[in-house]
């Protein structure tokens, strides 16, 4: 399990006179990703944060975010040393400050419009610049983590461009809808292909060589579940209209006042049995479609490659399953204040099913200068993207 | 030459490989030498920042600012001899604590921050709204009362002409010339008259409909200019932003920036304290009297909406017009009162409206347009 062959010549049982001497090349040592973050420290980072933001009208926010990466991401180590995060939250603040005219830029044309004419739909156009900066600021918020963060002195990088990103973003968004969802599978390994293959640490870039084709056959299989789900919803949404319907005729010929009328819907149609057949699809629609994600994060994780490094990831559908379900209920009965436990969650959920494959020591690494650095993330905190988490 | 050293673990920014190092402290340097390097690394300790103080069993964590890509790790047991030598400024300035004694200062320092906002901004928000100039004010209004109405205006010109009038006498007492803008709006089932920024005044047709007497309608239309001329429905507006945006702010994030842009949308919600309607009450009566009009018409009016509703009787679980009134016009017993209490009574005044004019007023939505 924990080794993999590389040598093409071992593979197809030709043993040459070249493969002699790289036995130990021929077993791929296994790195585990570690992290020993202390919920306790989390939720006080977090805690920290509420209350700072509270006071400071959010403006300690970028500090706060900062701080906490800081320790999540030292919190993380490979082979023993452990990673780093050199972003600043006065780098945070002033991107910030540099988006905000670009956003109200954008969005004046579809204010004045509809303060000019309130009813109509029409200026909801202007909104879809929006829509485009959206997959920009995504990915300069991207660069800008990966370029701040560093392991074993060497800093993360990632080239391309955030506009190129956008289009095809923006391109396979449009061919999902056409194609009814279909697509899904090769537009996720597109979107992602252009991120990894754009992504480096040092000189070493990173790959991507995963095809959309493998995640069909589980894409179409628990997207047709989804459509039956989807019927049986429908079938409860009827199922309700018919309730109303009948809670109005009645309610009309004997002159129910409103609360004897909904408690006759209640005791007397279908009602219950309606919501029950909406409620259903609802929580087991994202459960299949669990099965899906796991073969996507497969995907995305085991067809990744730095120069000869690899991955893989250990992720089942069942451990995604109870991580998200426990989320869920963690959320629900801590009403949000349970968020710090999550991320915690998240991130051991991560590190313990990511592993790293290859001579981490060996490997010739070398730090890269002049590569691309954007600002900071300001756009995606002018846009309210950043769930704030990491 | 050197008196103290120790090894640490050494990453030189350029490649990933970890080099054990042996690290000499000088007076004012440090030297790092490497196994494979022959060139020793010399670190002013001026120049040293300190990224991480250690945490047993884990290093500190330090870097040269002449190369901040280069790391040093240095164990615990080292650090005690190094971290005296450092300057204060090698030091990361002083975060805030996390431990739970300071959060739990923040905690009161955030609750004191947040009732003191939202008690205090409100009432700064609804000052500023009396420096903003007229114009900017009428074109607020404006977008006020065409967000908020739907239903058809009422246009009969005799009808209007007598509204008018109305207005004019009430405006003869008042301190400021405001432009005001009267409109009746086509709607039999809403008992409600409203007060927009900039001088707009919308009365419901259901008004006109239960009232009996012109002097009624007057009572109501000079409570909604005494709003006016204390220029309540600004304030309201910024009162309602400052609520809105300060909770914005504190429980979300910086896109509240961004929310400012709804302030159209609030315009709905326009909501007076109990203050300002007793302050409109007192002050509409006084216009009434100024312009020589029986000032008990709006209490005439109040009571007998609430009598023809007791009458009609409101068991059929039906909201009440009288209720629908009175839930955005709070404290109705002590507004009649109050109101009464004003009202002198022996005195003779004048008619607002003569019975033509009455009659084309009431009629005024004999003819309708679209409202915009």
């Amino acid at each position: 399990m924990s080794t993999i062959i590389t040598d093409p010549a071992l593979l197809t049982g030709q043993a040459t006179e070249d493969a002699q001497p790289r036995k130990i090349g021929q077993y791929v040592t296994t790195n585990h990703i570690h992290y020993d973050g202390h919920t306790g420290q989390i939720y006080k980072i977090w805690l920290l944060n509420f209350l700072m933001n509270i006071i400071t009208l959010g403006i300690y926010s970028f500090w706060g975010k900062t701080r906490l990466r800081q320790y999540v991401a030292g919190a993380f180590s490979l082979n023993k040393d452990r990673f780093e995060y050199t972003g600043t939250g006065k780098e945070l603040f002033l991107g910030f400050l540099k988006a905000i005219p670009l956003f109200l830029v954008l969005y004046l044309p579809y204010m004045v419009a509809s303060f000019m004419d309130p009813e109509a739909i029409w200026p909801l156009v202007l909104l879809v610049p929006l829509f485009y900066v959206f997959p920009i600021a995504i990915y300069s918020a991207l660069r800008y983590r990966m370029n701040r963060t560093n392991w074993r002195s060497i800093r993360f990088g990632l080239d391309g461009s955030a506009i190129r990103y956008a289009n095809l973003y923006l391109w396979r968004w449009f061919l999902d809808i056409v194609s009814l969802g279909i697509l899904i599978p090769y537009s996720d390994v597109k979107r992602y292909r252009y991120l990894a293959d754009h992504a480096s640490y040092g000189n070493i870039l990173f790959r991507f060589e995963g095809r959309g084709k493998d995640l069909m056959f589980i894409h179409l299989a628990t997207y047709s579940v989804a459509l039956g789900l989807l019927l049986i919803a429908f079938y409860g949404f009827q199922l309700i209209a018919a309730s109303f319907a009948m809670m109005q005729a009645t309610a009309a010929e004997y002159g129910l006042p409103i609360d004897e009328a909904v408690f006759f819907m209640l005791s007397e149609t279908s009602l219950p049995g309606a919501l029950a057949y909406i409620m259903l699809p609802f929580i087991l629609f994202p459960l299949v479609r669990l099965i899906y994600k796991t073969a996507l994060i497969h995907e995305m994780t085991n067809h990744l490659y730095a120069g000869d490094i690899g991955f893989r990831s250990t992720v089942t559908t069942t451990g995604l399953i109870k991580l998200k379900l426990g989320n869920f209920f963690i959320l629900m009965c801590t009403l949000g204040l349970g968020m710090p436990y999550i991320m915690q969650r998240n991130l051991r959920f991560f590190a313990q099913h990511t592993q790293v494959r290859g001579d981490l020591e060996t490997s010739d690494i070398k730090q890269v200068t002049n590569r691309k650095s954007s600002d900071a993330e300001g756009l995606q905190a002018v846009m309210g993207l950043d769930s704030g988490l990491m | 030459m050197s008196s103290i050293s120790f090894e640490a673990r050494f990453f030189d920014g350029e490649t990933a490989k970890p080099h054990r190092a042996v690290v000499e402290l000088y007076r004012t340097v440090l030297r790092i030498k490497t196994d494979g390097d022959s060139q020793p690394k010399d670190w002013l300790y001026k120049d040293i920042k300190v990224l991480e103080q250690p945490v047993p069993p884990l290093p500190a964590r330090l870097t040269s600012v002449q190369n901040s890509d280069m790391r040093l790790y240095v164990e615990p047991e080292d650090w005690t001899t190094l971290k005296t030598r450092l300057p204060k400024t090698a030091f990361p300035r002083v975060t805030l604590s996390t431990n739970w004694k300071s959060l739990l200062g923040y905690t009161g320092l955030s609750i004191a921050f947040v009732l003191g906002t939202v008690f205090l901004g409100p009432k700064l928000f609804e000052q500023a709204g009396g420096l903003i100039p007229q114009e900017t004010e009428m074109q607020i209004g404006k977008m006020a009362i065409e967000s908020s109405i739907d239903d058809p205006v009422c246009v009969a010109p005799q009808g209007q002409a007598a509204l008018e009038k109305m207005v004019h006498s009430l405006k003869q007492g008042m301190s400021r010339d405001i432009p005001f803008n009267v409109r009746v709006i086509s709607d039999d089932e809403m008992l409600n008259a409203l007060a927009a920024p900039g001088g707009y005044l919308v009365i419901f047709s259901g008004i006109l409909k239960n009232a009996d007497t012109a002097k009624e309608v007057a009572g109501v239309l000079a409570h909604e200019m005494a709003h006016i001329e204390m220029n309540h429905p600004m304030k309201s507006l910024m009162r309602n932003l400052g609520v809105t945006l300060t909770l914005q702010m504190m429980f979300g994030d910086a896109r509240a920036i961004g929310n400012a842009a709804h302030f159209a949308g609030m315009m709905n919600q326009l909501h007076y304290s109990r203050e300002d309607e007793m302050e409109a009450d007192a002050i509409g009566q006084a216009l009434l009297e100024k312009a020589n009009i029986d000032p008990a018409g709006l209490s005439l009016f109040f009571e007998r909406i609430r009598q023809e509703e007791t009458a009609y009787g409101d068991h059929d679980g039906h909201w009440s017009h009288f209720e629908e009134y009175f839930s955005t016009h709070p404290q109705t017993e002590k507004r009649i009162n109050q109101l009464k209490l004003n009202e002198s009574g022996s005195q003779t005044y004048q008619k607002v409206l003569n019975d033509s004019e009455w009659q084309a007023l009431k009629a005024i939505c004999s003819k309708q347009t679209d409202f915009k």
